[in-house]
C-alpha cells in the first residue's frame, strides 16, 4: 500500500505542479459561467405558465449533469492518454519498475492518480454548479451527490479505456479511440434510440417525445433486420457508458425512474475496465526497454 | 577474494537477440557479495543489455539468469537492489527530497525510517543544501548524484551503476569511487558498467570485456596481465653499445620499439618470450644493463582485445 499511496501521490503531484490541473479548473469555471447564463432563475415560465418546481430541477439538474459529463469525460481522456505513455517513453517508467512494486501496481497507481486529478476538477465544478442551483431554487437535496459519484465511476471507466489503448497506440489515436468507444456507447445508451431499435411499442408511447416522433417520422419503416443485428453486436460490444449516464443523470435531478437502476449496464462497464485492465496488464507485463 | 559464496547474479548461457542482431551472447557471469565488477565494452557490446536482463527490464530470449538465486523481477529481491541508469530519467517536478522519498516508499520502507535516510544520503552525495530544489533546475552532475543517492535509498545488496561517474568533475569522482569501496566493505556487491577504464582499473576486483554479445575476457584487475591469451607484452631495456645490428634483431622479435632516449620501451611478438631478450642483445653484441617488465594496464588490454580482428578468446 505504500507504493501504491507513493505512485498516486507522485501522479496527482505532477498535474498540480504542471498546472494543468488548475487550466482544467479554468476551462471548467467557463462551463459553469455559461451554465449560470442559461435562464436560471426561481421563478421559470414558459408561455406565460409558470414552470414547476420538480420541472425546474429536471431541467436544470439534465443541463448542469450533461456539462459535468462533458467536462469530465473530455478532462479525462485529455489526461488519461498520455499519463501512462508518456511515463514508458520518458523511460521515468523504467526505473521505477526496478522497484519491487509489480508493473500492475504501477500502472493502477498511474490510474488512480489521474482519476483523483478529474475527481478533484469535476468535484469543484459540480460544487460550484450545486450552490448555484440551490441559491436559485432554494431547494437542498442530497440526490445530486448520488448522480455526480455514479460520473466519477464513468470517469474512472474511461481513464482505465484509453490508459490501455495508450500503451499500444499513440496518444492521439488512444484518444480518439477511446472518444469513439464512448460517443458509440453514449448513442446507442440514448432511450429514444433505444426504444427504436428494440421496438417496444409500450415503451416508445411513454416516451412519446419530439425526438422519437422525429426519428419514427424520418425513418418510417421500423428498422432492418441488418441494422437490428448491427444495433444488437454494437449494444453487446460497446461498454454501457449512455445508459448509466442516463441514470446518473436522473438521479441528479432524483427522478423516481432512476430508482430501477439497470444493474447490467453497471456490469458491463464493470467488465469493460477489467478486460481492459487485464489488457494493460498483458502489455506492460511483457514491454521491454 | 572469489570463494565458495553464494553467487548474487548468477547467469548461464543468457542470450538476447533482437531479430538477427545478438545483443548478448551466451553470457555466464557470477558476482559475488563484497566485490566491485567492471563491465567494459565498446558502443553496442552488450553491456547495457546485460544489465537489463539482470533488472528484468527486458527478458532474454535464452539462457537463465538468477538474482540472489531466483529469478528477476521477483518483487521481494528488488528491495535488495539498487539501480543508477546510465541517462537518468527522473519526475522533475519533485523536490530533490522528495524523489528520494518517492523511491524510498517504492522500496515500502516507512516514513520515519526514510526521513533520517535522505538527510544522510543528501548530505553523503554532497545536496543537502539543494534537497528544496526541484529536479528540473538539476545540473548533469546534480542529477548523477541524485540518482547514486536514489539507488542507495533501500541499503542495497546489489548495486547497479551504468556510467556512474560521467558528468562528474575529478572530485566528484573520487568521492563516488571512496562511496564504491567503503560499500564493497559493508559486502555490497557491485556491477560498474563505465568507459573510463582508469575508474575501473581503480576501483574494480574484476572485470569483463564484451564485444559484439559475447565475453572476451574476464580476469581479476591484480591479475590483468597475466592473461594467459596475452598476444603481446610489454618491456623496457636500456643498453650499452647500441648499434643498428640490435635493433634489426629487436624488430624481428617486437610488435613495436619506441625510443626513449636511454630507453627503449618494447612490444613482444606472441612467439617471443622475456627471457629471449638477453640473448638477443648479447648476439648483437651489446650489454643489457636494465630490463624491466611492464605491466599491461586495462587501457592497453582493452584496445588490444577489442582491436583484434578475432575479438579474442574468453
Amino acid at each position: 500500500m505504500i507504493q501504491l499511496r507513493a505512485l498516486i501521490r507522485v501522479t496527482v503531484q505532477e498535474y498540480i505542479r504542471s498546472k494543468t490541473m488548475l487550466a482544467l479548473l479554468l476551462i471548467g469555471c467557463f462551463f459553469v459561467l455559461i451554465f449560470s447564463c442559461c435562464g436560471l432563475s426561481e421563478s421559470m415560465s414558459v408561455n406565460n405558465q409558470i414552470v414547476a418546481k420538480e420541472s425546474q430541477i429536471d431541467l436544470f439538474w439534465g443541463v448542469a449533469y450533461w456539462i459535468l459529463a462533458l467536462y469530465g469525460v473530455a478532462g479525462s481522456v485529455l489526461l488519461s492518454m498520455n499519463c501512462v505513455s508518456s511515463e514508458i517513453r520518458s523511460r521515468r517508467a523504467a526505473l521505477v519498475w526496478t522497484r519491487p512494486i509489480s508493473r500492475m501496481t504501477w500502472l493502477i497507481g498511474k490510474i488512480i492518480g489521474v482519476w483523483i486529478v478529474t475527481a478533484i476538477d469535476t468535484g469543484v465544478l459540480f460544487l460550484l454548479i450545486y450552490f448555484l442551483i440551490v441559491a436559485k431554487l432554494k431547494i437542498v437535496s442530497f440526490f445530486p451527490f448520488v448522480g455526480f459519484s455514479i460520473l466519477l465511476l464513468e470517469i474512472l471507466a474511461i481513464i482505465i479505456l484509453v490508459s490501455t489503448l495508450s500503451i499500444r497506440f499513440s496518444d492521439v489515436i488512444s484518444g480518439f479511440l477511446g472518444s469513439i468507444i464512448y460517443g458509440v456507447s453514449l448513442v446507442i445508451g440514448m432511450d429514444w434510440v433505444q426504444a427504436y431499435f428494440f421496438q417496444i411499442q409500450e415503451y416508445l408511447a411513454q416516451t412519446n417525445t419530439a425526438p422519437a416522433e422525429l426519428l419514427r417520422a424520418f425513418l418510417q419503416e421500423p428498422p432492418s433486420i441488418l441494422w437490428q443485428i448491427f444495433f444488437w453486436i454494437t449494444y453487446i460490444i460497446t461498454p454501457h457508458f449512455g445508459n448509466i449516464q442516463g441514470i446518473g443523470r436522473k438521479l441528479a435531478s432524483h427522478s423516481p425512474i432512476a430508482l430501477s437502476l439497470d444493474w447490467w449496464s453497471f456490469l458491463s462497464v464493470l467488465l469493460y475496465s477489467l478486460i481492459f485492465l487485464i489488457i494493460g496488464r498483458r502489455e506492460i507485463k511483457r514491454m521491454e526497454f | 577474494m572469489v570463494g565458495n559464496m553464494d553467487a548474487i547474479i548468477h547467469t548461464e548461457q543468457l542470450t538476447k537477440r533482437y531479430g538477427a542482431t545478438t545483443a548478448l551472447d551466451r553470457l555466464d557471469l557470477d558476482i559475488y557479495p563484497g566485490e566491485i565488477f567492471g563491465l567494459l565494452g565498446p558502443n553496442g557490446a552488450g553491456k547495457t543489455t546485460a544489465i537489463k536482463l539482470v533488472l528484468n527490464l527486458i527478458l532474454p530470449t535464452s539462457g537463465t539468469v538468477t538474482l540472489f538465486g531466483r529469478p528477476p523481477g521477483n518483487i521481494s529481491i528488488m528491495s535488495r537492489v539498487g539501480y543508477l541508469p546510465e541517462v537518468l530519467s527522473v519526475h522533475d517536478y519533485l523536490k530533490a527530497s522528495e524523489f528520494l522519498r518517492f523511491h524510498g516508499q517504492l522500496c515500502g520502507i516507512k516514513s520515519n525510517l526514510l526521513t533520517p535516510r535522505i538527510d544522510r544520503l543528501l548530505d553523503l552525495v554532497g545536496l543537502s543544501a539543494h534537497r528544496r530544489q526541484t529536479l528540473r533546475s538539476f545540473s548533469k552532475g546534480m542529477l548523477q548524484r541524485i540518482g547514486f543517492a536514489q539507488a542507495l535509498i533501500n541499503d542495497p545488496q546489489l548495486l547497479i551503476l551504468d556510467e556512474p561517474t560521467s558528468g562528474l568533475d575529478p572530485i566528484g569522482r573520487k568521492e563516488m569511487r571512496d562511496i564504491f569501496l567503503n560499500l564493497k566493505e559493508q559486502g555490497v556487491a557491485i556491477i560498474l558498467n563505465s568507459h573510463i577504464l582508469s575508474e575501473i582499473e581503480k576501483s574494480c576486483d574484476r572485470v569483463g570485456i564484451l564485444k559484439h554479445g559475447e565475453l572476451i575476457h574476464l580476469a581479476e584487475t591484480a591479475y590483468l596481465s597475466d592473461s594467459p591469451d596475452s598476444t603481446a607484452r610489454a618491456v623496457e631495456i636500456q643498453v650499452n653499445n647500441r648499434s643498428d645490428a640490435l635493433m634489426t634483431l629487436l624488430d624481428h622479435a617486437c610488435v613495436s620499439i619506441r625510443d626513449n632516449g636511454k630507453k627503449l620501451s618494447l612490444t613482444l611478438k606472441r612467439s617471443v618470450d622475456i627471457s629471449d631478450i638477453p640473448r638477443i642483445v648479447e648476439t648483437a653484441g651489446a650489454e643489457l644493463v636494465a630490463l624491466i617488465p611492464i605491466k599491461e594496464t586495462l587501457e592497453d588490454l582493452f584496445y588490444r582485445l577489442i582491436s583484434s580482428a578475432d575479438g579474442g578468446k574468453k
